[in-house]
């Protein structure tokens, strides 16, 4: 059997790492969609 | 770029990945963004990985590891467990945002530490089995160091992190331990494995007593347990023991809400822990029902044993 690993393609934490979500959206696609739980929008 | 806004419906299902499928479709949507807790998360990740698009995962607690991983779990719209669905690939960022993580309930960061305490344990369990990790291979030497480095920053700043996280504040201890919740965790179970902690918090959850309870703090129990079922130095339980007790995870049977519970429906919780196809036979040994329910018992005792000086007779 062999080894195998695999991870998230991109980690970032911090404070204020929220303001890090538009250019890590706009690097992968021209339309987006937030989905976003009800705490979070209100 | 363009972005729309979707509200969760509150429930990771089939009939909510239906409606964002469409959503996707109609709009054409080239990357789907999850923001908000478990459900949420995992509604995303499918939804993205259905319509071939990526997904960025932003959680806004850190009860669990999740967000890291590649797996996602579907309930039923009433909420009931249906399945576990592993998709092509992890989410292609996750991004965690301390001040939001910091904002949230503390009783969130520990039950994500008590997920967080089962990871170095079953990926020990994987590596001396040579059990398959959660990517369908062997664990490497990569996770078991991560693995451990997951436990030793819960041991060294799980405390400090519980205070920072109640006064709302961003500390050094709290950053250390959102990532060790969050990032090591998630990386040490996906490839180093699981094994007993997650059967036994699998089999609880066939109580509804335990349903108030989190994720996290059910495996927390299960780790407890796992440590009467493996036999591990009695420094290392009590070491377990007094990190649970000091950060507020359950050691007791009670408090998972199963203080009244009696020994047949124990049993049920051991039955399916020990069912075809759960983790636990990445311990070594044969695990039965029988030796599931007596570790939950010591667990349990030990627990109210430290608590009250000696264990009342269930």
């Amino acid at each position: 059997m062999f080894r195998k690993a695999v991870f998230p393609g991109r980690y970032i934490q911090g404070a204020g790492a929220i303001g890090e979500l538009p250019a890590v959206m706009d690097g992968l696609g021209e339309r987006g969609l937030v989905l976003a739980s009800r705490s979070v929008i209100d | 770029m363009s972005v729309r806004i979707e509200r969760f419906g509150g429930e990771c299902c089939e009939e909510e990945l239906v409606r964002l499928s469409k959503v996707i479709s109609e709009h054409r949507i080239g990357v789907l963004a999850g923001m908000g807790g478990g459900k949420t998360i995992d509604t995303a990740k499918i939804a993205a990985d259905r319509a071939g698009i990526p997904v960025i995962v932003v959680p806004t607690i850190a009860s669990t590891d999740a967000p890291c991983s590649g797996c996602a779990v579907r309930y039923s719209k009433d909420g009931v467990f249906d399945s576990v669905l592993y998709q092509r690939s992890n989410p292609q960022a996750v991004l965690v945002d301390l001040e939001i993580i910091a904002s949230a309930p503390a009783r969130f960061l520990v039950a994500g530490m008590g997920d967080a305490l089962s990871t170095w344990f079953e990926a020990r369990s994987c590596h001396r089995t040579g059990s398959m990790n959660e990517c369908g291979g062997l664990g490497t030497v990569a996770a078991l160091g991560i693995a451990k480095l997951c436990y030793d920053t819960l041991l060294a700043d799980g405390v400090e992190a519980k205070k920072a996280n109640e006064a709302g504040v961003v500390t050094p201890a709290f950053d250390r331990v959102v990532e060790a919740n969050t990032l090591l965790s998630g990386l040490g179970f996906e490839c180093g494995g699981i094994a007993s902690a997650h059967s036994i918090h699998n089999g609880l959850t066939a109580l509804a007593e335990t349903h108030p309870f989190y994720h996290g703090e059910k495996v927390a129990f299960g780790v407890l347990a796992g440590r009467h079922l493996t036999g591990d130095p009695g420094e290392e339980v009590d070491r377990v023991y007094t990190f649970c007790e000091e950060v507020g995870l359950p050691t007791t049977l009670s408090d998972i809400g199963l203080g009244e519970a009696g020994p047949e429906r124990l049993a049920m919780a051991a039955e399916k822990a020990c069912a075809p196809g759960q983790a636990i036979c990445h311990e070594g040994g044969t695990m039965t029902p029988k030796r599931v329910l007596d570790a939950m018992l010591k667990a349990d005792a030990m627990g109210r044993e430290r608590r009250h000086g000696k264990a009342p007779v269930r």
